[in-house]
């Protein structure tokens, strides 16, 4: 052992050799330093580029933003001081690139004509070429860039080449497609939940339900599939849609969701349930009660304070005797909501001047 | 009627500016809260729009300036911007706003707002005469 | 081979061995970072955050705000706090028992009134006072806990009784958010659809110097002091570098106390904040971990290396020695109540990798610093190793530590570049070099206290003198 260590200081960890390894990282210093600035120097670059670009054409998309008919449109495309301009941002992919980021980024900042206006001059542009040509990228991020662009740039013709990406592998591509085709296609572009095996994060449910949120609620027609999809996230995203939107139709699948396998679906299918109730939901939330998760079952009690009804009073009367006093809280509001002669009702049950009693009696009526 | 725009981004200052300008408007286009403010004072508009989120002095502190503090002035303010969450609009309401706009937005909506709002300043403007 | 012979040898060599294993594992982590974080920069550049937040759809969060003696800032605190851009959150102010009139400026300035509300006390804590609530709808989302004085652990505990959503951020009530933070924070437990997340944390950045306008900020500078200008560095190496790295091996053990996401029930079925240790939010992480594992249940605890919160940082050495200290302390404490772990196949990456790392180069670095050099200086003095070799020793420390740091702010700039000017990063650069006298040795000597502090078994909470932040550029 001392044999090694011997050997360590004496041939591996000389002076010789510390004197190189700090040469070596004095070298590795100086090449990090000097490559931080060439960064820097490159950065600053491209971002003059930039905004020159945005100098030259401020007026002219300016102005085309404003037209109000087809001819303005066209006049202002011709105007040869434009054209001019507009020629040296074609002569590169960097600069075509910047453009069509450009028109893209507009299309996000402004609503009605003016969008339309910017998709007419996309056209005149010739831009498209180059931004399909991204799409054939490597790099997945630029692929997944050129999606996102053509979907702000409403490119609706492409749809079906963007559609089997709703099912790759990478996260990035399939998310990014699947927002496309709903952003351009609104309920249509849907489609995808029929296929994907994938699972839809509730982050991408979020911002799908988000994107849908602009479009007036068309075709759900297909939800029948979804309900009995063998991806679990796609039957949750199923009884969102049907919750926000509604769905009075759906009712009876919903129901036989409150008794699905996975734990998840059973949750959601309560929270859509009392979107779309009628006078036997209540009672059916009741009957399953004690299948559910604490979280729902507070929910549960919440739903009946706004849909409760004298059938549920045994029920809520039982919950009064709950060990957490959560539930005797929502117990007890929902009792207050359905029975005028409640609180007499529950003051003779229970000793109001014990906890919790003496806080939840005071807070309901509070409320009330 | 003179409008003063403020907001930080180019093209949206471009687009406003040329929408306005076809309606008949003259308009002095600012780029940042200080700026707006010397221009206020400069040239008195009858109108202003600003964004809220602006280098120096955000379009809530103008709103406030002009509504109730050092720049009094009677003059209607549209606020336009990207924020669109319930206490900012109150707040800026609650400051003295005569309008609040969401981005993304219609520039032509915005001239029909601002052609709305214009009565009001012209009114505002003749009760000024009156009693100077 | 006389016995000092053998001791200088050990020594020597084991500081070596150390450094030379620490070099490496740096080396790793720098490579296994800038892979991640070019990737987080990537998919982030891809949503609007903006329209995100403002979602109806978006889950409910509750937002923890303990505080004692603020009364100087807490009205504008909590107004930055309430303005925070999230739709669906409720702000929890907990007033831990304040000597000052905190309680009483948020009274009159928020138009608080004393209501009856049943908290469940899944956790047990100091009595609660009263519960208060707005008159004013403009504040429907606050509500004030006043309670007894518990400390900053027993606070938070009553803000996780009081809360009533999923998820829980805790945060430090003078932080400064960014504006798309919340829902950056929240991102991740929204992403995973086969592990459960039970902590997210982000990165704090030093808001010393910067602009704060209306509770937002408005313009980063880099800060004009000397001692937060060489914490800017320190956290730009220990947020980008290290935490990164960990995350991704899912071996994170800390989360920072000024911002953090927690999933509730899982923090409560935990145990909640534990109020024997000062490193109550590194303690909370490491036991909800472990409470994951031993129920076997698949999880994760997630990093996202943006830049969420800003958070002012200690100008004085004072100030600093007695934070650096606390942390100090913190890390012992939490190590020692969960040693358990040490080396234990059990906890998974936890324990194999994760708690070790901790042990032995975050608790016992400095100490091997200290010793290692008081250690070596003897040997220089005494002969044992000529003064040549010691420099030659030193150098090749030093010369590690601006490597470090270099690639540090390489990252900085290749990923977030929050310091844009040419001048900014050149000053950093400097601090990288003046950190060896300046500012690292106090360090090293703030830790080892803290172990003497540790043993004599000093426990405070501590106080911070606040400076306000900079309102106008001056």
């Amino acid at each position: 052992m001392i044999e090694v260590l011997n050997y360590l200081i004496h041939h591996i960890f000389t002076e010789q050799t510390l004197d190189d390894t700090i040469i070596f990282f004095i070298f590795l210093i100086s090449l990090s330093i000097a490559f931080i600035f060439l960064y820097l120097f490159r950065k600053k670059k491209r971002w003059r580029r930039k905004v020159f670009l945005r100098k030259s054409l401020n007026n002219f998309i300016g102005e085309i933003a404003i037209c109000e008919s087809e001819t303005e449109l066209k006049e202002v495309f011709s105007n040869a001081e434009y054209q001019r301009v507009l020629l040296q941002f074609q002569q590169n992919e960097s600069d075509r690139n910047l453009l069509i980021s450009e028109l893209s980024e507009t299309t996000k900042k402004f609503r009605g004509s003016t969008i339309e206006n910017i998709l007419w001059l996309f056209e005149k542009m010739d831009l498209k070429k180059q931004l399909l040509k991204n799409l054939e990228n490597k790099k997945w991020h630029k692929k997944a860039k050129a999606i996102q662009q053509l979907s702000y740039l409403q490119q609706k013709d492409c749809t079906n080449i963007i559609l089997p990406f709703t099912n790759h592998e990478n996260d990035l591509l399939r998310t990014e497609a699947q927002i496309a085709l709903v952003k351009m296609t609104g309920f249509e572009g849907l489609e995808f939940l029929s296929k994907v095996t994938y699972p839809v994060s509730e982050w991408q449910q979020l911002r799908l339900i988000e994107e849908l949120s602009s479009n007036a609620c068309t075709s759900l027609g297909n939800i029948h599939q979804w309900l009995k999809s063998e991806n679990i996230s796609v039957v949750n995203f199923a009884l969102r849609l049907i919750e926000i939107y509604q769905q009075f139709d759906f009712y009876e699948e919903v129901k036989s969701c409150l008794t699905h396998s996975s734990m998840m679906v059973c949750n959601n299918a309560v929270l859509t349930i009392s979107n779309i109730s009628n006078e036997k939901t209540a009672d059916l939330l009741v009957a399953h009660f004690g299948d559910y998760d604490a979280f729902i079952q507070i929910k549960i009690l919440k739903i009946l304070q706004a849909n409760g009804s004298g059938t549920q009073l045994p029920f809520l009367f039982s919950i009064l005797n709950h060990p957490d006093d959560s539930y005797k809280l929502e117990a007890a509001k929902a009792i207050l909501k359905i029975s005028d002669t409640g609180m007499l009702t529950i003051e003779e049950l229970i000793d109001r001047n014990s906890f919790p009693w003496n806080v939840i009696l005071p807070q309901i009526k509070n409320v009330a | 009627m003179k409008i003063l725009i403020a907001d930080d981004e180019m093209i949206m200052l471009k687009i406003i500016e040329l929408r306005l300008k076809k309606d008949g408007h003259e308009v002095i286009v600012t780029s940042n809260g200080q700026e707006a403010i010397e221009q206020i004072k400069l040239h008195d508009p009858d109108m202003i729009i600003a964004d809220i989120m602006m280098p120096f002095t955000s379009g809530l502190e103008i709103v406030s300036l002009v509504k109730k503090g050092s720049l009094h002035r009677k003059v209607p303010i549209i606020i336009l911007s990207s924020m669109g969450q319930e206490n900012v609009v109150l707040e800026a309401f609650n400051l003295g706003a005569d309008d609040y706009i969401t981005k993304p937005f219609s520039p032509n909506e915005l001239s029909m707002r601002v052609k709305r709002l214009a009565p009001a300043a012209n009114a505002l403007a003749k009760t000024d005469a009156k009693f100077s | 081979m006389n016995i000092t012979d053998a001791i200088f040898q050990f020594f020597s060599t084991g500081i070596l061995i150390y450094s030379v294993s620490l070099l490496v594992f740096y080396l790793l982590i720098v490579i296994y970072s800038i892979a991640e974080i070019k990737l987080y920069i990537r998919k982030s550049s891809f949503t609007d955050y903006n329209l995100l937040a403002s979602s109806v759809y978006a889950p409910s969060v509750s937002l923890l705000a303990p505080a004692y003696n603020e009364a100087a800032n807490i009205i504008e605190n909590v107004r930055s706090l309430l303005a925070v851009h999230y739709n669906n959150i409720e702000l929890i102010v907990i007033n831990d028992g304040s000597k000052d009139d905190s309680l009483q400026k948020l009274i009159e300035a928020y138009d608080l009134v004393k209501i009856p509300f049943l908290v469940n006390e899944k956790i047990k804590t100091k009595p609660i006072r009263g519960i208060y609530k707005s008159r004013n709808s403009l504040y429907h989302k606050l509500i004030v806990v006043d309670k007894v004085n518990g400390g900053k652990a027993d606070a938070l505990n009553t803000g996780i009784n009081v809360a009533s959503n999923k998820y829980l951020v805790c945060i430090d009530v003078d932080c400064i958010l960014e504006q798309d933070a919340m829902l950056k924070l929240i991102k991740p437990f929204l992403e995973e659809s086969n592990k459960r997340v039970i902590a997210t944390g982000g990165v704090i950045r030093i808001a010393n110097s910067c602009e704060v306008v209306n509770g937002k900020l408005v313009k980063v500078h880099l800060p004009k002091q000397l001692l937060p200008r060489m914490q800017t560095l320190e956290y730009i190496r220990a947020f980008l570098l290290g935490r990164m790295a960990w995350s991704r091996m899912n071996g994170l053990l800390i989360i920072s106390g000024a911002f953090g996401a927690f999933d509730r029930e899982i923090a409560i079925k935990a145990g909640g904040y534990d109020h024997a240790t000062v490193g109550e939010d590194m303690e909370l992480i490491v036991r909800m971990r472990r409470y994951m594992h031993e129920n076997k249940i698949p999880y994760k605890v997630s990093f996202i290396p943006d830049p969420l919160c800003w958070t002012e940082a200690p100008a004085t050495y004072k100030i600093l020695g007695r934070q650096r200290n606390r942390w100090t302390r913190g890390t012992i404490e939490t190590l020692q109540i969960h040693k358990k772990m040490f080396f234990n196949r059990r906890f998974g990456i936890l324990g194999i990798l994760s708690y070790p790392y901790w042990f032995f180069y975050e608790l016992l670095a400095p100490l091997i610093e200290f010793f290692g050099f008081v250690f070596l200086t003897i040997f220089a003095m005494a002969g044992y190793i000529s003064w040549p070799f010691f420099l030659l020793l030193l150098a090749f420390i030093l010369s590690f530590g601006f490597l470090y740091s270099v690639f540090a702010i390489l990252i900085e700039v290749l990923t977030f570049n929050q310091y844009k000017r040419r001048t900014d990063i050149l000053k950093l650069i400097l601090m990288a070099f003046a950190e060896p006298v300046f500012f690292h040795p106090f360090v090293v000597w703030s830790a080892v206290r803290g172990n003497l502090d540790f043993i004599r078994k000093k426990k405070s909470w501590g106080e911070m003198t606040r400076q306000g932040f900079n309102n106008k550029k001056k």
